[in-house]
């Protein structure tokens, strides 16, 4: 019966359709210049403005609508441009010109749950535009996201090709490495972020660092949104507090279908360390090691046989840094095709990446596919599904974490790259590669021309990101979202390590596969309400009401084995004898949110933001697992004022301030649980025990934060400038506080403590010369922050993090402390040290040197970015530069290349500086074969500042405008362009022994090196 | 009107499946700690409380290796910069190794404590070998105790040995209830040494405790991997001779060597390569798959898959008599490159597979606690008797000494060669007052500290100073 009514009531309006009466009406729309404009939205509108029929331009400006008698005006609008309103009358055809926007009042912001008009947005939330993400030779989005926006600090910790990068926006927040992470979004589904891979467990890894979001194409999104302050992230209560990146990927615009492809080609090239980290050649390692035996009283005889055992004479001197480096390949291909009509649009792509890294073994290649459609079912009803797809295999060096160290694995190659000594020959004499043991040969590190060769270490990771969006209108003001978005993520790693040298030499091989898999689902329902408080529709609410629930699974399986057969080329562990491991481990955590938001605007001049949330977590103790967070914003657009009417140099000025709160919950899925555990076996018999002490009253973080900000417009936007100062504290930080050791347990995790970042962002954009052929951009962005601890439970104490650090109330959260390095006595080469904190006394004795708060931070208190971007006719040039202030780094793994404590290894080029007779002014002491006095760990000696200035993107680009070439070539665009990346970088510390970008927590782990890349690329649109 | 009504009932209905979201995420390998209250899951507990010791930061390496590394039976060779700390002996509060092995030696304790305190709580009648699962755990706890003094209290002179120079007696901190909640969390401070050797006495006491142990508690297995009343009384030998109670210790020594099957095994070398044997092992730490060791690794070197951190020192050689069928085993040479590289051991050598068992207490130790105590009890025939049972099995003849001094100092040099590898000659040193040997000047203040080790920094941080270092760090 309902399928009759149904069927009759498309009869009756298909009949309404065939007996009005209507008439077409066409024209052309262009810009100020004349040129067509593609896309411009084109309503009928009957009385009340009620939109009646619609239509776009094609690709020549051109639209045609049909229009009935019912049809009043047309309305023109397009993003950037200002909105016109033309009466039909009895034209036929409407030709007209849009003007740039002076305003913007039509711009839109990605915000939490939506979207929101900018000129209304109390909140401090930053935009970075697909184009600036698109063809960049950087494997996952988060690398791109340096420099580009204030208050966004993004620092990679290894030149890993995939790995993760470290997010921090406004300074570090929350006590555990992983939670002052933002929150990832992805198309309004909150994700998991970050090393999903065995490497987020810490200890030992197969891959060091992995990222999730390497499994994404930058060539697939729209744009990247980084919400920064409490208006912003309040409405995700319980994970904002950290910031949240919103990632939208590309959709379908309406027209005829559009192609376009992208291609690039490159190679990427090792960023060499600074003069004084490089390794020692033969000859002078040499005169360093009998240096050190007469300084050690050695015979002459001694001397001759030491020498003459490691190769004094015998010619042979290896670059190992050359030889465990190389130059990658670097180049991707996307191809993509968007369109639709009226109803219908859709966008399609995919893609393929590779990206070799500049150490023997490392590379990443992705592959990725996506698909976006949506679909206007009826005039109230939208549907939108997406599936995007990466797969990517990922190919580590061995053990080079920033994170959890090793560093000073045997087969790292950077750190053996320093270790190894000049004269141990990778090479027998026919050629291949020697892995025999004698001082020449590789008795103790390595060699890491074999280990790369025949050791296996990858990641096979798929990633499918699906969403599910109906959008429904229950009246013109009512809309009904429901969202449901899903994220696998299946992690293969793979280990082998060959059975002839190295780590699996002892086990006749050893191989560890471990598969990881999350599962996650996230469902949301929202209504949002617009309603006009007077009928002019000058004072209205934007009110948002919704619920969230989000589940994961993760599973972990892990299997080892051991005794291979003896060939390299069977490392699969089907081939070997002896099964070592099997097991299996399960995790899963929820969260629960009911969130609402409103916004109050009069006269787009004042707007009144609230938000609230209460959301709930399998993730805190079951007496306290829900926690309400919210926020207040309130912007004032002066612009709109009558007395800014006739100040024609300012555009726009919007004022901005609000205060809220939010969480974080980025801790181990049961640690609030008291449990008695299993898996403490004894003799092969199940053993348990209590195993955590739990925290029944664990709740959440509360991240509060105050932002007071203007936007500010001049001479008709050719300068733009935000600036935003803001305080944001962490009260109750969830910690895993240490205790008494004699308890049993070393922590209790607990609400304790705070942390407070409080700092200014500017940026700004200025247009300084704009002339018909010619223009000049320059984008700059300043940070400054200032990060310290606000309240401890008890007195001083470690970092949760490292112990290099150690955490005092009002000192930055990494604080290094160690000894305080004096220096070299002149006299007598010997190291010096303070003895305290005062520096008032030195002493020669190590262990009587007391550790202090040396008073370096491995946080930057300023950082960056300065882009130009020069137009001439068809030619661009883009140089932007990325800075860095006010960070030391670490080099933890120094004493072996530092002094004589370690001989027989490879040693840095700047211990030629040492101290060699009376009066000499040197940093470096006498040289001691077997040097047992410490100086080269355990002090500020090792510890460097991390400013420096790097010049991110250098790119020269040619788009082809001629509409004759190009319709000949039957294309629509044609751009190629030339670009080099970190071509350049500056440093400000002479001695520094490695490359600056060390990872926030400014840790030397010896890993990979970082890149240089010079590509060309090519993209064509048709 | 009717249009809001229905927008409430529409949001209501979303909302309506709120909180069942977030509930009934349970982990799959543990359990509520409320659910410790049945016999089959307490006795589960007993042998995670075994599972402690077999800790590499314990038992299962460091706690060993370093009492020889410190004195004069191993050298570091290696890289660790921590290791290199405890080998020149210039260890300091914040070194990883002793913050590492005073957790996992409390955390053996409070594994112990939990064991005690649900045993002791739980009345179910099938419970019926509940005392000797107590009994068990306080043995256990009574050699943890014993295993902390050893390396932080004590005085120059020794144990048992009264307050030091100074007057003041170092124990350790002494905790004999499980920490169930944070509230148990709360720092304490040092007992003195005489309460510590209280506790242990305690806990060792023959009839309340050792009374209630299996005679043999091992009886299916080749190998004594349980706690039994002779590894208790073996153990208590031990405690007796550290505190110089000589009748107790020969007593406990005796008692130990007339259990029926105890000899020591004929061919010394066949001790070591994976099991300990009954008949001369009174107690052995086993290890499988799933719990390996890295002894081996941390001697060999790179080429036989370890990472050459540790290895036998010359002056260990060079302490073997001539004809000693010790020496081999106890320091390799090129001619044993076929199972290990030069300058380590033959007692382990499982590099690849992680599981040679390691030894806690022998018969041949036992030999030698009673020859120490009927020697200075002034019975030297008997002292040389029971050293010429380790000596003749060695392949040495009878030794030469004859007086108390030369006999006392014979056994010295014997305890150092048998139990080489095993974790004694560091605490025999400072037993014997003999730590100049080592190069610490017990008459020094700025050396004698070194008699013990630091309290780790982590420890004085988190205590608000409760916890006082000891002197000289």
């Amino acid at each position: 019966m309902k399928k009759i009514y149904f069927f009759l009531l498309c009869l009756l309006l298909f009949a309404g359709q065939v007996f009005a009466q209507n008439r077409t009406i066409t024209g052309k729309v262009t810009n100020e210049k004349g040129e067509p404009l593609v896309g411009v939205s084109i309503n009928a509108l009957g009385n009340d403005r009620k939109v009646i029929e619609t239509a776009v331009t094609n690709a020549n400006g051109i639209y045609s609508i049909n229009v009935s008698e019912k049809v009043k005006m047309l309305q023109f609008s397009h993003v950037g441009l200002d909105e016109q309103f033309i009466p039909v009358g009895n034209k036929g055809i409407i030709n007209l010109a849009l003007s740039a926007s002076s305003k913007d009042l039509s711009e839109v912001v990605v915000t939490g749950y939506g979207l929101q008009k900018k000129s209304n947005s109390t909140a401090a939330i930053v935009k970075v535009g697909g184009e600036q993400l698109a063809d960049k030779p950087f494997g996952s989005i988060d690398q791109m996201l340096q420099g580009a926006a204030a208050g966004v600090q993004s620092v990679a910790t290894t030149g890993q090709p995939g790995a993760n990068q470290q997010i921090r926006i406004r300074g570090v927040g929350s006590f555990s490495l992983s939670a002052s992470q933002p929150l990832y979004v992805i198309d309004g589904v909150v994700m998991n972020g970050g090393d999903l891979s065995n490497g987020n467990g810490g200890g030992f890894n197969i891959n060091p660092s992995t990222n999730v979001l390497a499994t994404l194409n930058a060539d697939d999104i729209e744009s990247v949104s980084i919400l920064k302050d409490a208006a912003a992230t309040s409405i995700y209560g319980s994970r904002g507090g950290n910031g949240v990146i919103i990632i939208t990927t590309k959709s379908g615009k309406t027209g005829k279908t559009q192609f376009n492809f992208s291609a690039e080609y490159g190679n990427n090239n090792v960023i060499a360390p600074p003069a004084p980290g490089r390794a020692l050649q033969a000859a002078e390692w040499f005169t360093l090691l009998k240096e050190g035996l007469v300084n050690n009283n050695s015979s002459q005889t001694t001397i001759n046989n030491t020498l003459a055992s490691y190769g004094y004479g015998n010619g042979v001197d290896i670059h190992w840094f050359d030889l465990v480096t190389q130059t990658g390949i670097q180049n991707q291909y996307n191809l993509s095709a968007s369109g639709g009509d009226g109803k219908t649009k859709y966008f399609i792509s995919g893609g393929y990446f590779r990206q070799q890294g500049t150490t023997i073994g490392t590379e990443l290649t992705r592959y990725s596919g996506n698909i976006k459609i949506t679909h206007a079912a009826t005039d109230r009803l939208n549907f939108t599904t997406k599936v995007t797809i990466g797969d990517v295999v990922q190919n580590s060096a061995l053990a080079s974490s920033g994170i959890s160290g090793g560093g000073g694995y045997f087969g790292n190659p950077g750190y053996v790259s320093l270790v190894l000594r000049p004269t141990q020959n990778p090479f027998n004499p026919d050629g291949t590669l020697n892995i025999s043991g004698n001082n020449f040969g590789f008795p103790a590190h390595y060699n890491p021309l074999y280990i790369a060769a025949n050791d296996k270490r990858w990641l096979k990771a798929l990633t499918i990101l699906g969403s599910e969006n109906i959008e429904y209108k229950i009246w013109k003001s009512l809309k009904f979202t429901s969202n449901l978005g899903l994220q696998y993520n299946g992690n293969e790693e793979y280990q082998f390590n060959n059975q002839f040298h190295g780590d699996g030499s002892g086990t006749a091989g050893y191989a560890l596969s471990v598969y990881t898999r999350n599962f996650l689902w996230n469902w949301y329902n929202q209504f949002d309400y617009h309603f006009d408080i007077n009928k002019n529709k000058k004072f209205y609410a934007d009110v948002k009401v919704g619920y969230e629930a989000t589940r994961n699974a993760y599973l972990q399986q892990q299997g080892s084995a051991q005794s291979f057969p003896p060939k390299l080329d069977l490392y699969s562990s089907q081939n070997a004898a002896t099964s070592t491991l099997g097991i299996q481990v399960s995790s899963d955590y929820a969260f629960t949110g009911a969130y609402s938001n409103a916004n109050i605007s009069y006269d787009d001049r004042y707007s009144l933001y609230g938000s609230f949330r209460r959301d709930g977590s399998s993730r805190f103790g079951s007496s306290n697992p829900f926690g309400n967070f919210y926020s207040i914003g309130f912007a004032w657009n002066v612009m709109n004022e009558n007395f800014m009417k006739n100040i024609t140099a300012v555009t726009n000025l919007k004022l901005r301030a609000s205060y809220g709160t939010n969480g974080n919950a980025e801790i181990g899925n049961y640690q609030w649980r008291p449990s008695y555990g299993f898996g403490y076996n004894y003799n092969g018999v199940a053993g348990g025990t209590f195993n955590n002490i739990g925290n029944i009253n664990l709740t959440w973080e509360q991240n509060k934060q105050f932002d007071v900000g203007f936007d500010l417009s001049l001479f008709k936007n050719r300068i733009n400038i935000t600036a935003d100062y803001y305080k944001r504290k962490t009260d109750g930080s969830l910690l895993n506080q240490q205790i008494s050791r004699t308890t049993g347990f070393t922590g209790v995790i607990s609400n304790l403590g705070g942390l407070e970042n409080k700092g200014i962002e500017f940026s700004i954009s200025v247009v300084p010369i704009q002339t018909k052929d010619f223009s000049w951009q320059i984008n700059f962005n300043y940070a400054h922050n200032k990060n310290y601890v606000s309240s401890l439970p008890t007195g001083d104490q470690y970092n949760p993090q490292s112990n290099t650090f150690l955490m005092r109330v009002g000192k930055p959260f990494y604080s290094f402390y160690t000894r305080g390095w004096a220096g070299v006595d002149p006299n007598t080469g010997s190291p010096l040290w303070y003895t305290d904190s005062t520096k008032s006394a030195t002493t020669t004795s190590f262990a009587s040197a007391k550790l202090f708060l040396v008073g370096k931070s491995a946080s930057p208190t300023d950082f960056g970015g300065l882009g130009n971007t020069f137009t001439y006719k068809n030619f661009t040039l883009g140089i932007d530069f990325y800075y860095n202030y006010g960070n030391y780094i670490i080099d933890n793994y120094a004493r072996f290349f530092t002094d004589g404590s370690f001989p027989t290894r490879g040693k840095y080029a700047f211990m030629l500086n040492r101290w060699q007779k009376k009066g000499d002014i040197t940093n470096v002491p006498k040289y001691i074969y077997g040097d047992p006095r410490n100086g080269a760990s355990g002090s500020d000696r090792i510890i460097y500042k991390g400013d420096y200035i790097r010049l991110r993107n250098l790119q020269v680009g040619y788009r082809l405008t001629d509409k004759n070439t190009l319709s000949k070539l039957h294309l629509s665009a044609l751009a190629f362009y030339v670009r080099g990346s970190n071509l350049w970088t500056k440093i400000y510390d002479n001695n520094l022994t490695s490359d600056p970008e060390q990872g926030v927590q400014g840790f030397n782990n010896q890993s990979v090196a970082p890149s240089k890349s010079v590509t060309v690329g090519l993209n064509l649109t048709f | 009107m009717k249009k809001i009504l229905y927008l409430i009932i529409l949001v209501g209905s979303v909302f309506l499946s709120c909180t069942k979201v977030i509930t009934n995420q349970t982990p799959q390998n543990d359990i509520e700690a409320t659910k410790l209250n049945d016999p089959a899951s307490i006795r589960a507990t007993l042998l995670g409380a075994y599972n402690a010791s077999l800790s590499g930061f314990y038992m299962g390496l460091r706690y060993f290796v370093f009492a020889d590394m410190y004195a004069d039976n191993i050298s570091h060779v290696g890289t660790f910069p921590s290791f290199a700390q405890i080998f020149n002996k210039s260890i300091l509060p914040d070194n990883v190794e002793i913050r590492n092995m005073w957790t996992q030696i409390y955390s053996g304790i409070n594994r112990c404590n939990t064991v005690i305190a649900a045993a002791t709580a739980n009345t179910a009648t099938t419970f019926t070998d509940k005392n000797q699962v107590i009994a068990e755990a306080k043995v256990l706890r009574a050699y943890h105790y014993f295993n902390l003094l050893r390396y932080w209290g004590g005085n120059e002179n020794g144990y048992n040995q009264g307050p030091d120079a100074n007057g003041k007696s170092w124990g350790v901190p002494i905790r004999i209830n499980p920490t169930l909640t944070g509230n148990d969390a709360a720092p304490i401070a040092r007992s003195s040494e005489d309460d510590v050797w209280k506790q242990i006495l305690a806990d060792l006491d023959p009839t309340q405790v050792i009374a209630n142990l299996a005679v043999t508690n091992s009886a299916n297995s080749s190998y004594n991997w349980r706690i039994d009343q002779k590894a208790a009384n073996a153990l208590l030998s031990r405690v007796a001779l550290y505190r110089g109670d000589w009748a107790n210790a020969e007593a406990k020594a005796t008692a130990v060597i007339t259990v029926a099957g105890q000899s020591l095994l004929t061919n010394y070398a066949s001790l070591y390569g994976n099991i300990g044997p009954k008949q001369e092992v009174i107690w052995t730490l086993p290890y499988d798959p799933t719990n390996q060791n890295a002894v081996a690794f941390f001697y060999f070197t790179t080429r036989y898959g370890g990472r050459n951190e540790i290895s036998a020192s010359i002056g260990l050689d060079s302490a073997h008599e001539m004809g000693d069928l010790r020496k081999s085993v106890n320091y390799t040479t090129t001619a044993n490159a076929a199972i290990a590289p030069p300058a380590k051991t033959l007692k382990y050598t499982r590099v690849s597979t992680g599981d040679d068992f390691i030894p806690q207490i022998r018969l041949a130790e036992i030999y030698l606690i009673r020859a120490e105590a009927r020697a200075q009890q002034g019975n030297l025939i008997g002292a040389a008797t029971d050293l010429n049972v380790v000596r003749n099995r060695a392949g040495l003849a009878n030794t030469l000494a004859v007086t108390k001094a030369d006999i006392l100092t014979a056994i010295l040099k014997e305890r150092r060669v048998e139990l080489a590898h095993e974790g004694h000659r560091f605490f025999d040193l400072r037993r014997y007052k003999q730590l100049g040997i080592i190069g610490i000047n017990t008459s020094d203040p700025n050396s004698a500290f070194k008699c013990r080790f630091p309290i780790p920094l982590q420890e004085i941080f988190n205590s608000g100073s409760i916890m006082v270092q000891n002197p000289g760090y």
